[in-house]
């Protein structure tokens, strides 16, 4: 009579090792990265097909999908994206669709600025279009919608997806107020990156492989590019959290000007420095242009 | 078994110490022309041999390239490389039986060398007498592998297209998984890259550089810095012993490429200058097209080298 009890005590053992690991498997799932995103994208944009199958990326898992690209995201704070596909009819090309969510609204316009290359096309708080790629920021969101071939009417469902996208996504976010510091008079359009982090500083205007200007997440810093007549000029403004490190930036680079012109194998870009100039916790680089009066003239602004 | 050696070989050592006090040179050709073994020589050559060999039907996916025909346009490549009619011999020159070949391939998802070409590559090695057990293909794991740690050469395979950070995919770039953090050499537009083909674990290693340029993608967008619509069928492979000659060729091809497709001279962006560095300031090898001697084979139709 004892042998029911064994096997029903067995098979209740079993059920709760089952719902226990299934449990446990079930925390190591990665919850959405952009909660609340996911369900409000439409299943179809002119006749498109949102592919049943969407991924979930978090800081960690994001080099899985983006391989070699996924620096840029995570120096803006990434914390999270959720990638669609969106299904073409035949003869069409999918669209792939990114969202990412990054640290702050100010990260996702900092990485909106890192490719500023194309059209404002009017989605979100700012876009651009270029060859089947649409990018915009909107909140704490950045957004890539990509053809993978070329058609008119991928180019339309890439527009139209975006627009539909950026009405789910919330719509609040301020601009980083570092860009406030940039002079207008010169300034081309478009042009002004915000970074805080050494590796995309130096993919815009190569400094050095050191960081000598101590860039870090610490420092907001704003690149914009300026012309005169003929000429070109990178201004770089950078807010430390207290003098010292402004005042040491400013000896680090000093010194590489000073020993820049001894040194023969310096490329272009290395000797490029043209002047700067450091107030309180803010510095400010020109860099590029030979024309010193015109360096100076930009920094006066800055400080002004 | 064969004897596995942390160093060099004797036969490697002649080799390498043959090829020092030619200048680099080794596997001449009838004109003289250079295939430095290696890359570190310290007295580059004055003009480095790149074969460009191209056939239409090759210019398809990776993973539906008839292998044979692949198979052999890499050894038409290699016999014109060397300067020999038979191309076992060609491979025979690069290679011997006592070798350990490491062949850093590349797995980028979006366009990676294909398969079919590793077998080939890993076919003629054996041909030589290379033991199969001494022959390893690996990208993203060669730090790790202990077959790459002892290797005494290397082939360094793989596609061609436009990078985010270094403006190209090269061969040069190929070997940054050598280092434990690639994004160290990401700042400017990866200039020092050649820095790294000075580490002990690759100086006077890599014995072969092969582009593949079958459906090569001449420029990038959005995060995966990849849409299908920017490869075209151009169905060739360069090859050759220096891999800054052969990055400057594929460099010039995709150039070309850019201007022809957007209607106006567009630049490589970034700028791919880790190429001209790796010549001026690291001495791997010839840059400049007029220190390259560039063999063309197989189909001309739109090489765009012209």
């Amino acid at each position: 009579m004892q042998q029911p009890a064994v096997i029903w005590g067995v098979l209740v053992a079993i059920l709760v090792g089952a719902i226990g690991f299934a449990l446990w498997l079930f925390s190591k799932q990665p919850a959405p990265a952009t909660a609340g995103v996911e369900t409000s994208l439409p299943s179809s944009v002119n006749g498109w097909q949102r592919a049943p199958d969407s991924q979930h990326y978090d800081p960690e898992s994001i080099f899985s999908y983006i391989n070699g690209h996924a620096e840029v995201y995570l120096a803006y704070g990434m914390r999270g994206c959720d990638a669609e596909r969106y299904i073409g009819p035949d003869g069409e090309p999918d669209l792939i669709l990114d969202i990412f969510e990054m640290a702050s609204p100010a990260d996702a316009f900092g990485v909106f600025t890192h490719d500023t290359e194309g059209e404002s096309v009017g989605i979100g708080r700012d876009s651009r279009y270029r060859y089947g790629w649409l990018s915009f920021w909107q909140g704490s969101h950045f957004v890539s919608i990509v053809a993978e071939g070329e058609s008119e009417l991928s180019e339309q469902a890439t527009l139209e997806l975006g627009r539909l996208v950026a009405a789910g996504l919330p719509a609040e976010g301020a601009m980083p107020a570092i860009l406030e510091a940039l002079p207008e008079e010169g300034l081309v359009a478009g042009s002004a990156r915000y970074l805080h982090h050494p590796q995309i500083l130096n993919t815009h205007l190569p400094v050095d492989a050191e960081n000598l200007l101590e860039v870090g997440m610490d420092t907001p810093a704003v690149l914009g590019r300026y012309n005169r007549e003929s000429a070109w000029a990178y201004l770089l403004i950078i807010d430390y959290p207290n003098e010292e490190r402004a005042e040491q930036a400013e000896r680090n680079l000093l010194e590489r000007l000073s020993t820049n012109v001894a040194r023969a194998d310096a490329t272009a870009s290395e000797s490029g420095f043209s002047a700067c100039r450091r107030e309180g916790m803010r510095l400010a680089v020109v860099a590029e242009t030979p024309d010193g009066e015109w360096a100076q003239g930009l920094l006066q602004t800055v400080f002004d | 078994m064969k004897k596995r050696h942390s160093g060099i070989t004797r036969r490697g050592f002649l080799r390498a110490t043959s090829s020092l006090a030619a200048g680099g040179i080794v596997g001449l050709g009838s004109q003289g022309y250079a295939s430095t073994i290696g890359s570190q020589s310290p007295a580059k050559a004055a003009k480095s041999r790149v074969v460009l060999v191209r056939n239409p039907q090759v210019a398809v996916a990776a993973n539906e390239v008839p292998p044979d025909l692949l198979h052999d346009m890499l050894n038409q490549a290699m016999a014109a490389l060397i300067e020999v009619r038979d191309p076992s011999e060609a491979w025979g020159r690069l290679f011997s039986a006592e070798d350990v070949v490491g062949i850093k391939t590349n797995v980028w998802r979006n366009l990676r060398t294909p398969e079919a070409l590793e077998q080939a590559i890993r076919t003629e090695l054996l041909e030589v007498g290379v033991s199969g057990s001494d022959i390893a293909v690996d990208d993203r794991g060669v730090r790790t592998s202990e077959l790459f740690r002892q290797a005494s050469a290397m082939i360094n395979v793989r596609p061609m297209r436009t990078h985010h950070w270094s403006g190209l995919g090269t061969c040069l770039k190929n070997m940054i998984m050598f280092v434990p953090r690639p994004a160290d050499y990401h700042g400017d537009s990866c200039a020092s890259l050649g820095a790294i083909w000075q580490l002990p674990e690759l100086a006077g290693k890599v014995r072969l550089n092969i582009l593949v340029l079958l459906t090569p993608q001449f420029h990038g967008v959005g995060p995966h810095s990849f849409s299908s619509r920017f490869t075209w069928p151009y169905g060739g492979l360069l090859v050759g012993t220096d891999p800054v000659a052969v990055d400057a060729t594929g460099a010039r091809i995709i150039q070309a490429k850019r201007n022809e497709y957007f209607g106006e001279t567009k630049p490589i962006s970034p700028p791919p200058h880790h190429i001209e560095i790796a010549d001026t300031r690291y001495g791997l090898g010839n840059a400049s097209p007029d220190r390259i001697d560039l063999v063309e084979l197989g189909w001309q139709e739109s090489s765009l080298l012209g």
